[in-house]
């Protein structure tokens, strides 16, 4: 080991460090920011933002009492009126329709404000667009979103309701868990075409 | 005359492309879906509607009860029914009333798996 000068011998990792470092060089005031990390970050965080982005928004209200059932062969959902049943509560678009617990003491087959709200739904859908000259017939498309734990007894109502006031096409909402795209059977079908 | 030499290295003003990227970030997170949802399209048999009736061949008909599944009759679990379903055009799914909602979108699920048409929920009795 050779002799050294006496005095402060911090280790080699503190050669650069101002407080114990070496005498300071003199650094101009000016600090520049590096800003390639960032915009490389923003792209990257842009890009995958826009690759999940989805057109057709937020058809389902999604609440904390409601947990929708998984499936794996499911369509894309469709812009259109949503029947929302919960374990205590049966709502149209947000709207309260009743409570699920009269619903399955009473011994109708259907539930008769709910069809109400859907026949307003549907007269105001095509007043609409008779209005506006527009020839989009009317497809009695309705989502029905449930809780998975949910009695048939309730189901059966609202579909017979959703049935008698024209509206045809019951689409059951479920959390898609298949890893393949939402819309793989509309892809097939114009595929066929 | 004298040109003054201008340096060759220009810097491009990065500010507003940030500016940019943070409305946009902004914009896409608050537009983002972020639960993967989508539906399962069902028919109705019965007294809902009648147009389905004519069709040829006739749709096969599962029974689904508290109990569990059976495919005309015969006993199925639900983990076979998407084999024993291939080629078939249409189902009618028979429900019980205390079957949960979970439970029938589970066949459902199985039925279109096997590329059946038309599938319809119908109450029993």
């Amino acid at each position: 080991m050779g002799i050294k000068v006496p005095g402060k011998r911090m280790g080699k990792r503190f050669e650069h460090s101002k407080v114990f470092g070496h005498a300071h060089a003199k650094k101009s005031g000016f600090a520049d920011l590096l800003v390639t990390p960032l915009v490389d970050m923003f792209v990257i965080i842009v890009l995958f933002l826009i690759a999940n982005f989805s057109a057709t928004g937020e058809v389902l209200m999604m609440s904390k009492d409601i947990s929708l059932p998984e499936a794996k062969n499911v369509q894309d959902i469709q812009s259109a009126p949503v029947v929302t049943v919960s374990k205590t509560e049966v709502l149209l678009s947000g709207a309260l329709i009743g409570r699920v617990e009269d619903f399955t003491r009473e011994e109708y087959l259907n539930i008769p404000l709910l069809e109400e709200k859907l026949r307003d739904e549907r007269k105001k859908f095509e007043d609409l667009h008779s209005a506006a000259n527009d020839s989009g017939a009317f497809k009695g498309d309705v989502n029905i979103q449930a809780d998975k734990g949910v009695e048939f007894r309730i189901i059966k109502r609202v579909m017979f309701s959703c049935a008698s006031a024209g509206y045809g096409n019951i689409n059951f909402a479920t959390l898609n868990v298949g890893g393949g795209p939402a819309d793989a059977p509309k892809k097939e079908e114009s595929a066929s075409r | 005359m004298r040109t003054e030499k201008r340096p060759l290295d220009t810097e491009i003003n990065v500010v507003p492309f940030i500016d940019l990227m943070a409305v946009t970030i902004a914009f896409l997170l608050i537009t983002a879906v972020w639960s993967q949802t989508g539906t399962l399209p069902v028919s109705q048999a019965g007294p809902g509607e009648r147009a389905d009736e004519v069709e040829a061949p006739p749709p096969r008909e599962l029974k689904l009860t508290q109990a569990g599944l059976t495919l005309d009759g015969e006993r199925v679990p639900v983990s076979e029914l998407t084999a024993r379903m291939q080629g078939v055009q249409s189902a009618t799914i028979v429900t019980d009333d205390a079957v949960q909602y979970e439970a029938l979108i589970q066949v459902i699920d199985a039925c279109r798996a096997a590329k059946v048409e038309g599938i319809a929920v119908t109450p029993a009795s």
